[in-house]
């Protein structure tokens, strides 16, 4: 159900593209408008939910643990799996931003020949990771149509993403791997009967989204082909605030930019948010600190409390006659 | 309850530096790499005459050491010689660093490697280099996969999945075939009578059945000095009676190859084993090389014959050096050179690799080291807690 609705959004969003511009010519609408609006969408979505995040109060620490505390100093503590320090935290973050670190620890129980057995489930998170990555080097590397000259880390990334030639033609390894790894996140959805049970229409737009900017990129790539340097043109104007459209480009093009328009619009309001989300969970970009330093609740009102001293400044001499004894005399 | 990837995570101060020391050198490698991408080959001493070296004969080699990782596997799971199911999974893993490099020695010899994908998308079953890729990439996999899987049922305690056992069969007659595939691009070219014969690949096997188990023992001896687990003395013994037959086999199938040579003298085959062990035209860069592989054979035979040397553990780590160096520079670079000498005209033009040649083989050592130091540390590591 939830696939088909995505795959049919997904196919009706590329049809309104090629609609809009290769028969009703709104290469306006889908060159410049839609992409400003998107990133204004993008943008704004962002800003909205950091910034609600940032206003949740967060008044004890509540850090998932899995290692020792750091204690006594006779104890080996466990820096990173239980940070102290906000250094060890962050850290912490940025090894599961980076690598994943929590998705590299899954295990899954099975039992052989009656004995309980945790083999390490490595594939979804080898298949998230080269996914991520993939996904961060092709988007660096699309630097070279907004930036004038193109800096040197850029090229030198298309150089080793583009190692491998096929046909005297570059073949970028992120192209290939991204569609693999999208399509082995698909797949799991659809074989694994219990992650396809709990998957919703909003876990498969976004794979068939994203699957279908990569394959509408390479076909731009390397089959059906557009003037690249019409196309730079038409990026450096969008950056530099003063958008053109120029003539000629081909309608794969705008499929393409329309598409990932549609993906930075959806992107804050949808699970992908966890982009920035990451960064901002309490589970993980807390210190352990509990023990060691109080935390007060920001908004406890003042509690009119009566100490043990206050009761027992009251009734000092009635506890001494009845032979109750007290703590000062 | 950390998986086994992590224990490669965590280590003394020594794993470390040695991990670090590895991870410097294969950084000096690819520093060179980089540059011979820049200038191609042309920074190697590889020349019209002599296009196979360094790189070559150290894939040659390697290729060696992982088919013998079937020197364990077989007695272990086809005759059940149990002392070899402390050290089964060291085989595999060291076939699965030794295949690593093989690839990277392709990849470095390679002077326009950005078409390396060409070998599958136009393949070419009459060409042995297409079969050898098959042949290296089957063998990878099958046991990165075995051993993987065997290591994490030992760690649970359960038996080992059943799909397994099938693929240790198939692995078997496929560590042979890595190396006669090898063999093969040597032997089927007819201009180059230094390989042009039907022993080479049996002294492939041969050499490498020596070669491989030698390393594997001079590796269980320091699993044993550095880690709490002990690969048994029984299967070192073991593999020392294979590395003794292996090694006089490889002389003898060497010395066959004399005699076919000087006492037919044929000139084709003279002139090769004239410029290895005397010197050709005035030209003998490897003459003192190959004497110390001469040297360094018998010092490991003798050692290895002797049951008191063979049983001495000090002895038998040397003898264990000396095979492993002997056969190092036999295969890794005098066999590959003397076939290209002299050239078609006749004439003599001499190899010697260069500095970033050498440099850019470390590199690749490196890498291979590293691996092999992760797996062998994962590997003690579920074994030093399966112990307790």
């Amino acid at each position: 159900m939830g696939i088909r609705v995505s795959l049919f959004a997904v196919l009706a969003l590329i049809l309104v593209a090629y609609v809009g511009v290769a028969l009703l010519g709104l290469e306006l609408l889908f060159g410049v408008i839609m992409p400003y609006a998107a990133m204004a969408a993008f943008l704004a979505g962002l800003v909205y939910h950091v910034i609600k995040w940032a206003r949740s109060p967060v008044p004890f620490r509540i850090p998932t643990t899995c290692g020792q505390q750091r204690a006594l100093p006779w104890i080996k503590a466990s820096e990173v799996d239980n940070p102290s320090t906000a250094v060890s935290a962050a850290a912490r973050v940025a090894l599961e931003a980076l690598l994943f670190r929590s998705l590299l620890r899954n295990t899954k129980a099975e039992l052989a020949d009656g004995s309980l057995a945790y083999r390490w489930e490595k594939w979804l998170w080898l298949g998230g990771l080269l996914f991520h990555w993939s996904l961060l080097v092709i988007v660096l590397r699309h630097l070279r149509f907004f930036t004038e000259p193109v800096p040197g880390f850029v090229n030198l990334l298309r150089d080793l993403d583009g190692f491998l030639h096929v046909n005297l033609q570059v073949l970028y390894i992120t192209d290939i791997v991204i569609l693999l790894a999208v399509t082995y996140l698909f797949l799991r959805r659809v074989v694994i009967p219990q992650v396809r049970y709990i998957s919703l229409p909003g876990d498969y737009f976004p794979l068939f989204l994203i699957l279908s900017i990569a394959l509408s990129g390479i076909l731009m790539a390397h089959f059906i082909r557009v003037d690249v340097v019409a196309v730079k043109e038409l990026a450096m104007g969008l950056v530099t605030f003063s958008p053109t459209v120029p003539e000629g480009i081909g309608a794969i093009f705008y499929i393409h930019l329309f598409l990932v328009s549609v993906l930075l619009a959806y992107f804050p309001s949808s699970k992908l948010i966890h982009m920035v989300g990451i960064f901002l969970s309490p589970t993980r970009n807390l210190p352990n600190d509990s023990r060691r330093r109080r935390h007060v609740n920001p908004w406890n009102y003042p509690v009119d409390v009566h100490t043990y001293e206050e009761y027992e400044d009251e009734f000092r001499e009635k506890m001494k006659k009845a032979d109750i004894p007290v703590e000062r005399y | 309850m950390l998986t086994m990837l992590e224990k490669a995570f965590t280590g003394s101060r020594r794993y470390w530096a040695w991990l670090l020391l590895l991870l410097i050198l294969t950084g000096a490698g690819l520093i060179c790499y980089l540059w011979q991408l820049d200038r191609g080959l042309s920074i190697t001493g590889l020349s019209r005459d002599v296009s196979w070296g360094l790189y070559i004969g150290q894939f040659t080699f390697l290729v060696g050491v992982a088919a013998s990782a079937v020197m364990v596997v077989l007695p272990y799971y086809l005759h059940n010689i149990k002392e070899f199911g402390r050290i089964a999974i060291f085989g595999e893993f060291l076939a699965v660093a030794a295949v690593v490099m093989c690839v990277l020695f392709i990849l470095v010899d390679l002077g326009k490697p950005s078409r390396l994908l060409n070998i599958v998308l136009y393949p070419s079953p009459n060409s042995l280099m297409f079969w050898d890729m098959v042949a290296l990439s089957g063998y990878l996999l099958l046991n990165l996969v075995i051993g993987w899987n065997v290591l994490e049922s030992e760690r649970n305690a359960v038996p080992p999945p059943r799909w397994v056992r099938p693929l240790v069969y198939i692995s078997i007659p496929w560590a042979i075939s890595i190396h006669t595939v090898t063999a093969f691009l040597y032997a089927g070219l007819p201009d180059k009578h230094y390989w042009f014969t039907a022993i080479t690949a049996a002294r492939f096997l041969a050499s490498a059945f020596a070669s491989g188990p030698a390393l594997l023992i001079l590796l269980c001896l320091l699993v044993r000095r550095f880690t709490r687990f002990d690969p048994g003395r029984g299967a070192l013994q073991k593999l020392a009676t294979i590395v003794t037959y292996a090694m006089i086999v490889n002389v003898l199938f060497l010395g066959f190859e004399l005699f076919t040579a000087l006492y037919s003298r044929v000139p084709g085959h003279v002139h090769s084993f004239e410029y290895l062990f005397l010197g050709l035209e005035g030209h003998g860069r490897l003459v003192p090389l190959m004497w110390t592989f001469v040297a360094l054979a018998v010092v490991a035979l003798v050692l290895l014959l002797n049951p008191r040397t063979r049983a001495g553990e000090t002895t038998l780590a040397a003898a264990c050096l000396a095979v492993f160096l002997s056969i190092w520079i036999e295969k890794g670079l005098g066999f590959v050179v003397a076939g290209f000498i002299p050239n078609a005209f006749g004439h003599v033009s001499e190899y010697w690799p260069t500095l970033p040649e050498a440099l850019i083989s470390l590199g690749v050592w490196s890498i291979g080291f590293l691996i092999l130091t992760v797996f062998y540390k994962i590997a003690v590591t579920v074994k030093e807690e399966v112990g307790q």
